[in-house]
């Protein structure tokens, strides 16, 4: 088969418009935050499950106290795996997961809205679990 | 693939080159764009270049009418996955062996002689098998049948009862490879190691596949594999999921235009599929091929001629709110969804469009209506000094949350590769997205940029820099580290 130089110019065309695209695009949108924009978009009373499977997806990996992961970063002694971990270290989770959008680190995702209003609520709510009733 | 003449690249150089360069400063437009944003589609979008990638260079070899051919620049050249990932077809082999590694078991094409890192020491590349005699394909079906091209491959036996479809791999055009097996037995496992506040080293993936081949035009695959958890091995190998069932159907091809019908579970077919599952236009559009979850159970319908495509698939899916069965492929909730992809994919370029479907209750992940434009560009076609390879996709989408409201969403992604020499490969990758456009400030971009090492057939090193830069909060960076052994 012989090659149609013609195609040549729509390939680039093709290209630069997927540029020209994302360029327009990649602002973000939205003008309030989850809670105000949708306040049923988490739940109104989170659960201390929904709040440990959010720690358990996003935390435990680093912050398991060695009991459920090989990895021990250096001089962490923060155990999410638990209970009494995760209600010993409210004000970190806070800190650094929800408000200060720092965690998890590197350049893993951070908390979605909805993971973070669940577990803003949780704690503002008192925080009620098993071994915090 | 076919040839294409020398005089048509030389008089193209110019114009692409200019074009590279237009590419190379768009990519860093956006890259430092505020909020803006290893591919296996670039195996595909880059190697269109020269037929000896995938197999011997034919002898005497004329093309066959279109739908006849069987050469094409779909996913399913190389894998028996019509959708791509997974076992590899012989030409998938092939390429492994001869093309992708710095150290080739298959002749490597000519176009790649003495392109390896040491050209400079001296400028024969004495790593590769080739010879002043190259061996050849058969010329044609009926040539291969001829006993001096049977095969000797220990990963895959035997043949289909009453022979091979016409439509089939051609015997004796992958060399030592059996190009149509009874029974073919493959493995894929990655090991990553992410070095951010600490270090942490988990399994990616751990899988064994098979794939039985009774007769002409069936095939049934099975992809059993591990759900590989970031929280440690341990994690992986305690996860009620592991193993579970990847991926398994029934497939229907080896027919005119490649043509095929596949049924069972599988990953709906949307936007480019690269293998790095953590980009946000998979994360973002429930595409992340690492977790069963985003398995369906279905039918998907495909036609891959020289050079358009289209598939389209139907399927029914689980809860998002809780796992699938991990063998049990009929355990679905009773949710469907429909998946469309199209486009073309030229020998140096191609550009496609792709649209998923999901109809749910909001209690189970509501309705989604997700489009996808992709395209790839290959300047290495055009101009052999020039071995770069772009891809993109621009994703959008209405989706509905859980309180039922809807919303939309966005990301971006795209990827500059140079193929700096045999079995190496350099990218720089942006991503962005924009998981709800009604919340502020909920957006991220990341920049990626590192170096894919593939020394030896069935053995690739990934090392990359990560980093993030999330609207609100502390951006952060990471090393992400890989060790993938396949076969």
């Amino acid at each position: 088969m012989t090659r149609r130089p013609s195609r040549t110019g729509y390939s680039f065309a093709a290209a630069a418009l997927l540029a020209a695209s994302a360029s327009i695009v990649s602002c973000g949108a939205g003008e309030k935050t989850l809670g105000l924009a949708d306040p049923l978009a988490a739940p109104l009373t989170p659960t201390y499950e929904q709040a440990k499977a959010i720690l358990a997806a996003k935390c435990v990996g680093c912050h398991g106290g060695g009991g459920e992961s090989e990895s021990e970063p250096g001089g962490d002694d923060r155990n999410y795996s638990s209970c009494a971990g995760i209600v010993a270290d409210l004000a970190g989770i806070l800190s650094t997961s929800v408000d200060g959008g720092s965690m998890p680190p590197g350049a893993l995702p951070r908390l979605t809205e909805r993971e973070k209003l669940i577990l803003s609520r949780w704690i503002a709510q008192g925080a009620q679990s098993p071994c915090n009733p | 693939m076919q040839s294409v003449t020398a005089a048509g690249r030389s008089g193209l150089a110019g114009s692409f080159r200019i074009a590279a360069a237009s590419a190379l400063v768009a990519f860093f437009a956006l890259a430092f764009f505020p909020g803006a944003l290893g591919a296996t589609p670039l195996y595909s979008a880059r190697e269109g270049r020269t037929c000896d990638n995938c197999h011997l260079r034919p002898n005497l070899w004329k093309n066959p009418p279109v739908f006849d051919r069987k050469c094409t620049m779909s996913c399913q050249s190389c894998h028996v996955d019509p959708a791509g990932g997974g076992m590899r077809t012989a030409a998938g082999r092939f390429f492994g062996s001869a093309t992708l590694p710095m150290i080739a078991t298959n002749p490597r094409p000519t176009q790649d002689w003495d392109s390896w890192i040491g050209k400079f020491l001296w400028r024969k590349d004495r790593a590769t098998t080739f010879t002043d005699s190259l061996p050849e394909g058969p010329p044609d079906f009926e040539s291969s049948k001829n006993p001096r091209f049977a095969a000797h491959d220990r990963y895959a036996l035997g043949g289909p009862a009453g022979g091979s479809s016409r439509y089939a791999p051609t015997r004796g055009r992958f060399g030592p490879l059996n190009a149509d097996p009874l029974l073919r037995v493959s493995w894929d496992l990655r090991l990553a190691l992410l070095v951010a506040q600490g270090a942490l080293f988990f399994p990616m993936q751990a899988d064994v596949a098979m794939a039985v081949h009774p007769v002409e035009h069936v095939t049934f695959l099975g992809n059993v594999g591990a759900r590989g958890r970031s929280t440690g091995l341990s994690d992986t190998v305690d996860d009620p999921r592991t193993p579970y069932l990847r991926e398994g159907f029934l497939l229907l091809h080896e027919a005119p235009g490649n043509a095929y019908v596949k049924a069972g579970r599988f990953v709906p077919q949307f936007g480019l599929r690269i293998d790095d599952h953590t980009a946000q236009t998979r994360r973002t559009f429930e595409q992340d091929g690492s977790v069963p979850e985003a398995r369906v159970t279905g039918v998907e319908a495909g036609f891959n001629p020289n050079y358009p495509y289209v598939n389209a698939s139907w399927f029914q899916s689980t809860a998002v709110t809780r796992l699938p069965s991990a063998f049990d492929i009929f355990d679905t909730d009773g949710t469907h969804g429909m998946a469309v992809n199209l486009g073309y994919r030229e020998l140096g370029w191609s550009a496609g469009a792709s649209t998923l479907l999901h109809r749910r209750p909001p209690a189970e992940g509501g309705d989604a209506t997700s489009f996808a434009l992709h395209g790839v560009l290959n300047p290495w076609f055009y101009c052999r000094s020039l071995p770069l390879t772009y891809q993109a996709e621009y994703d959008w989408g209405r989706w509905e949350r859980t309180s039922g409201r809807e919303t939309f969403r966005r990301a971006f992604w795209q990827e500059l590769d140079w193929r700096a020499g045999n079995g190496v490969n350099v990218l720089l990758a942006q991503d962005w997205a924009d998981p709800d456009t009604d919340v502020k400030d909920d957006h991220a971009f990341r920049l990626s940029a590192g170096v894919q090492v593939t020394p030896y057939t069935g053995i690739t090193l990934d090392l990359r820099g990560r980093a993030l830069f999330p609207a609100t909060g502390r951006a952060g960076a990471d090393i992400f580290t890989q060790i993938h052994l396949w076969r």
